[in-house]
């Protein structure tokens, strides 16, 4: 019943030129297409899905209008038209399945909620990167991959505070510096100049 | 053990991140970080120092994250901090080397460089973040000039010719017969050119040490007297070399001038003084550059109030009376136009240099 209603409502807005219009091609035959699904095309049909493969070649399905929001590289693909609804899968190779699943759950809940306040927000952003230094990682490596801005903007800013106020040790084995090229000349001058930072 | 080890490393350890990603996070850390964060390694001091680096971690962070007050109190020089997230502060010495009774005055800053006078006959080019320093000498322009004593300039101004990617101070001592001799360096060709032909008319009675407030490519002053709204501030073009007049407010209240002046409130130019028949502090602010209607009018209910600067929320940052000089002033790591000669001089200095 609730349907019908839509259903009208949508007829009702569509001028009946258009209602002539709403023919498709089906197994060599034109068939008339129902109005309301056909503005939904128009509109970009948000329920559209695309197929994303990590590396592990894993599927997700994900709806299209998502992704296009957040990831610069599969704006470019599904506008270019290299992308085929039927058939393709983008394959991400340098993206495992456990990071993918998370980039997606990113843009998803940015895109469904991006009318909340900002606090909630910036709690969800929160929570969302409360992983270990190897997730982190990966989320930028495939935020990077995928040109996601605001996702890159979240993680250089987690990792700007990560190094806030820390000493040069802890700063060399957050970022994994086994070997920091310095003589020890010129490692000596540095604590001098900067005895406050070792 | 070793897995044990590995996973404790993994709690805490990025993957080594390629460069380019390095770079963006370090374009969020405020510059004033950036000096000690070169001893982390050779490859973060390669990427600190870059010249390209430093110019677009200049344009590409926010003006409150990297700005602080450059306060002068007795010998010393203090940065305070007021950054939302770090409200800290810091001394440090100026780069006089040890030599006694520094005697100095904060003449302006722009850019992460600041200019003192230096007593008795010099001006100091200095940045504090790279630890650059440049003495110039002006008692060439003396001799003709005929000055007596040590004056400090009676008006001033720094700011940055982006055409030529040069910085020029302008200065102007006034001479007992009322005249003014005006005078300008070129940090870049370290040449000194004298711009009184400039000037259509002979500058009127200026603010006894005015210092200019560098905005949109030009240098502001504001007029002594403020006897009339009219032409009450002259504006130096840095590109044309050229001088011109603006108008204030034409419900300016004539007042007193011992404190008005110009200030930069969130990149557009103020101009403030005592209103003394209300008890406030007026502050007249032209939204729009050079479009006279576009002055609009606050007032602090505070007498000696000398408004500074905008916070990152939009509330005017302000003064009252006393001694320090306060200046406002943007840190950043950029060199001076002709640096790499004149450190190669300085750091050559009394040891042998290398040989070529």
């Amino acid at each position: 019943m609730e349907l019908l209603c839509i259903r009208q409502w949508i007829s009702g807005l569509l001028p009946t030129w258009l209602s002539a219009w709403c023919i498709k091609p089906v197994g060599g035959a034109l068939v008339r297409q129902e109005p309301e699904y056909i503005l939904l095309a128009l509109m970009g049909s948000p329920l559209k899905k695309i197929m994303l493969c990590s590396s592990e070649k894993e599927i997700f399905s994900v709806e299209e209008q998502v992704m296009v929001q957040h990831s610069v590289i599969i704006n470019n693909m599904i506008e270019d038209g290299s992308y085929n609804h039927e058939e393709s899968k983008i394959p991400l190779d340098c993206v495992d399945s456990k990071t993918l699943k998370k980039v997606i759950d990113y843009c998803t809940h940015h895109t469904h909620h991006h009318n909340d306040n900002q606090e909630d927000l910036e709690a969800w952003d929160a929570q969302f990167l409360n992983v270990d230094s190897n997730g982190l990682y990966d989320l930028l490596m495939a935020a990077n991959y995928l040109e996601i801005r605001n996702l890159l903007d979240l993680i250089y800013g987690t990792i700007k505070n990560m190094i806030k106020g820390k000493k040069i040790d802890e700063i060399r084995r957050i970022f994994n510096i086994k070997d920091h090229g310095f003589t020890p000349e010129e490692e000596e001058q540095n604590r001098k100049e900067y005895p406050h930072f070792y | 053990m070793e897995t044990k080890e590995k996973n404790d490393k993994s709690k805490s350890t990025l993957e080594i991140l390629p460069p380019e990603l390095i770079q963006r996070i370090l374009l969020r850390v405020p510059v004033r970080h950036l000096a000690r964060l070169r001893c982390v390694s050779k490859l973060w001091c390669s990427l600190i120092s870059d010249p390209n680096f430093a110019e677009f971690h200049f344009h590409h962070s926010s003006a409150s994250t990297n700005s602080c007050f450059f306060i002068k109190y007795s010998s010393m020089v203090h940065f305070v901090y007021f950054d939302d997230n770090d409200a800290s502060q810091k001394e440090m010495c100026p780069p006089f080397n040890n030599e006694p009774l520094p005697n100095f005055a904060v003449l302006g800053s722009c850019r992460g460089i600041i200019v003192l006078h230096r007593h008795p006959h010099s001006f100091v080019v200095w940045n504090p973040l790279t630890g650059f320093s440049k003495r110039i000498s002006y008692s060439h322009l003396l001799p003709s000039r005929k000055y007596h004593g040590i004056r400090l300039p009676s008006l001033h101004g720094f700011g940055y010719d982006a055409s030529q990617d040069d910085y020029l101070l302008l200065v102007a001592w006034n001479h007992w017969e009322r005249q003014y001799n005006l005078d300008c360096l070129s940090l870049r060709t370290n040449s000194w050119i004298n711009l009184d032909a400039a000037l259509s008319k002979p500058l009127g009675v200026f603010d006894r040490f005015s210092c200019g407030l560098f905005l949109n490519g030009a240098i502001h002053w504001l007029s002594f007297a403020l006897t009339t709204y009219k032409d009450a501030i002259l504006i130096f073009d840095m590109k044309e070399r050229t001088f011109s007049m603006m108008s204030a407010p034409e419900q300016l209240v004539m007042i007193s001038c011992n404190f008005s002046g110009l200030a930069l409130l969130g990149g557009c130019l103020a101009l403030y003084y005592q209103n003394l028949h209300s008890c406030n502090t007026d502050i007249w602010v032209m939204k729009e550059y050079k479009v006279h209607s576009s002055w609009n009018l606050y007032q602090i209910p505070c007498k000696d109030f000398q408004p500074l600067c905008l916070s990152s929320n939009g509330d005017i940052i302000g003064r009252g009376c006393s001694w320090a000089t306060v200046t406002v002033h943007t840190e950043s790591l950029l060199p001076l136009p002709s640096d790499v000669e004149d450190k190669k001089k300085e750091e050559g200095g009394n040891r042998p240099s290398e040989s070529e």
